[in-house]
């Protein structure tokens, strides 16, 4: 099994720096390469091809709540079993 | 019968059976053979039916009971207290017992003075059933002070025992001896935990032998005209600042012109002795601020003082138990005593005075990591945005703090929690305790850690949270308005640091993860403000507080 890897952050901040860290984040889409390290371990992530976008808001009472979340499968080869191709013959 | 009388009678019955085997264990190491061996051992398994007999019905009586007072309770577990540790008394007898198997010379344990340990253990013994049934705390005392007696004895007994040892004579007797000395001492401080569990029945307070010799003394040394018979101790904040603190009051039954109560408080002698004569200045600034010290104690490193009880209520009972009209007249009569103080003993002669609520922080780290070990962020790499570690937003506000001039420092009461406020609603009169950090210094300190008390106080119920919001405003405003009169442009910004400072320390006395982390991420935003604010390149007239951090 592959080794899982993980990142944390959390912070109180206000929209113009949270507008900066997003874009951060954004440059990265950019680059296709997305760094996110903290204590001296990192994790890359290579987003690409296609990507699940899901956007959840949510208001209750004085909580809003807004989620983004994007994910992905990161493979340079396609999954497919190679003796499970049809053979054919003549 | 009742059930506490049944209890009452095997109490006296496992009194008895201890005091049978100590006699017998006496007798035995008094005589040559080893006459009395096995009634000894037999009478052992009797003990421990006793004391789970006691055990059980004090439980019983406690659950299935709903009269019982908080007295009857209090004297229940005193009395399975006593059981558990005359059996373990019962234990060690038989743990002596099988030591004496391994003297080669039966008589050798003469040399020492194991009789009058096991007198004086008896003598304790044979005090504890009335001791208990009279609530009498002087012999309680008595009962208690046997152990120190014991402590000394076998001290001179093991030292005796430590010359002899060079010699090389009789080695594994005298190891043996000291085997048997050493369970003795042990069922010394057995005796001192049932002279414990009497005076918490007579009490209802879990005090030391050693405070109680404490408050004996200052009592002594003070006009309280009651004997100890004549007191109630009531543990008010169990512990506070590292010193205990208790109410000491007249018994119901023998209130007559008996003083009121006063509170006992015992801690390190600095700190005592640092709140005495901080409590003489405020008197003398203004008089009836703060209690009256009754009378102050040294002893070693620990000093204890009585001092006048005040009338009234915390600050924090009133917010959360009051409608808002009330909390709004309380707080008016405390911010304008502080105007008053504040104006008072303002000095504009600050020239050996630094600010230093970065350094209280740092002080104060490793306590917070003790509660929440991940309270200390590290740099973090969000794709092309690095953020900061509180270590280095920690050095920067370092910085931010030592370039600011304080503009007049005023008599502070150093640790301005909402529970060291006391409103006495019949004089209409604010008064302060625990003033041991009072000094001169900078008025935010105190408008700090005002604000942030109100803040962590843990209700989360919506109509008192309105309350704790509405006492934050008020008393911001309060001192907003007076920076704004005394021209103190800097009060933002050395509120600021003061605030990241109050809720990152704060969360060492909170155990909800969430709501800590509330503070914590506050106090970081706070520094992150500043920073930027420094980056800027603006005035630091010019910085604007994030007020919404002071709501919850």
């Amino acid at each position: 099994m592959s080794k899982e890897e993980s990142f944390e952050y959390e912070s109180l901040q206000d929209p113009q720096t949270i507008k900066e860290l997003i874009n951060g984040i954004i440059e990265g889409f950019e680059k296709g390469r997305i760094v996110l390290s903290s204590n001296g371990s990192a994790i890359t992530m290579n987003p690409s091809n296609l990507l699940k976008f899901s956007v959840k808001a949510k208001k209750k009472g004085e909580t809003s709540k807004l989620e983004l979340k994007i994910s992905w499968k990161e493979t340079s080869k396609v999954n497919v079993r190679t003796n499970d191709l049809i053979k054919v013959s003549t | 019968m009742t059930i506490i009388d049944g209890i009452k009678e095997n109490l006296s019955f496992i009194i008895i059976e201890t005091t049978k085997q100590l006699r017998a264990t006496l007798e035995f190491m008094q005589s040559s053979g080893t006459d009395g061996f096995f009634d000894i051992l037999n009478r052992d398994s009797y003990l421990d039916n006793l004391k789970n007999l006691i055990e059980s019905q004090c439980y019983l009586r406690i659950n299935n009971s709903t009269d019982c007072s908080r007295h009857e309770i209090n004297e229940i577990r005193s009395i399975q207290t006593i059981g558990v540790n005359l059996e373990r008394m019962g234990d060690d007898c038989i743990n002596i017992l099988r030591q004496t198997e391994h003297l080669k010379n039966h008589r050798f344990i003469d040399r020492f003075d194991y009789r009058e340990i096991l007198s004086k253990l008896l003598w304790g013994l044979g005090e504890v059933y009335e001791t208990l049934q009279k609530k009498d705390l002087s012999m309680a005392l008595e009962v208690c002070k046997i152990e120190l007696d014991i402590d000394v004895i076998y001290k001179k007994n093991f030292d005796d025992i430590m010359v002899s040892l060079k010699t090389g004579n009789d080695t594994e007797d005298l190891v043996t001896s000291l085997f048997i000395l050493r369970y003795l001492e042990r069922m010394g401080d057995t005796l001192l935990n049932v002279g414990e569990a009497i005076i918490f029945a007579t009490t209802g307070e879990k005090i030391k032998i050693e405070q109680f010799l404490l408050l004996k003394n200052n009592l002594a040394h003070s006009d309280y005209e009651g004997d100890l018979e004549g007191i109630d101790l009531t543990g008010i904040w169990g512990t506070h600042s590292g010193c205990r603190i208790s109410k000491v009051q007249a018994n119901e039954s023998k209130i007559g012109d008996g003083p009121m109560g006063v509170i006992f408080k015992e801690g390190e002698h600095s700190k005592i002795r640092r709140e005495r004569d901080n409590i003489a200045e405020w008197d003398e600034l203004y008089p009836g601020i703060v209690p009256k010290v009754i009378s102050f104690h040294k002893e070693g490193e620990t000093a204890s003082m009585l001092m006048e009880y005040l009338p009234g209520q915390a600050l924090d009972a009133i917010v959360l138990n009051s409608g808002v009209e009330v909390i709004n007249a309380v707080l008016d009569s405390v911010t304008k005593l502080l105007g008053q103080i504040w104006s008072g003993t303002r000095q504009y002669d600050n020239t050996s005075h630094k600010l230093d609520y970065m350094a209280q922080l740092v002080k104060r780290m490793d306590e917070v990591l003790a509660v929440h070990k991940k309270f200390m962020k590290y740099e973090q790499m969000l794709g092309s945005v690095e953020t900061r570690a509180s270590k280095s937003l920690i050095e920067e506000c370092t910085k931010i703090e030592a370039s600011l001039d304080l503009p007049f420092t005023v008599r502070i009461h150093g640790d301005f929690n909402v529970s060291n406020l006391l409103y006495d609603f019949d004089s209409g009169r604010v008064r302060f305790i625990d003033v041991y950090r009072s000094r001169q210094a900078d008025y935010i300190q105190d408008v700090s850690v005002f604000l942030v008390s109100n803040f962590r106080i843990p209700i989360f119920q919506k109509e008192l949270r309105k309350n704790l919001n509405s006492v934050i405003k008020r008393f911001y405003d309060f001192s907003e308005t007076y920076a704004r009169k005394n021209n103190d442009g800097l009060f933002n910004v050395r509120l600021a640091l003061a605030l990241s400072r109050s809720f990152y320390t704060s969360t060492r006395f909170e155990l909800n993860l969430k709501f800590a982390n509330e503070m914590f991420m506050r106090s970081h935003y706070i520094m992150e403000k500043l920073i930027r604010h420094k980056r800027s390149g603006g005035s630091w007239e010019e910085f604007k507080l994030p007020k919404q951090v002071l709501y919850y």
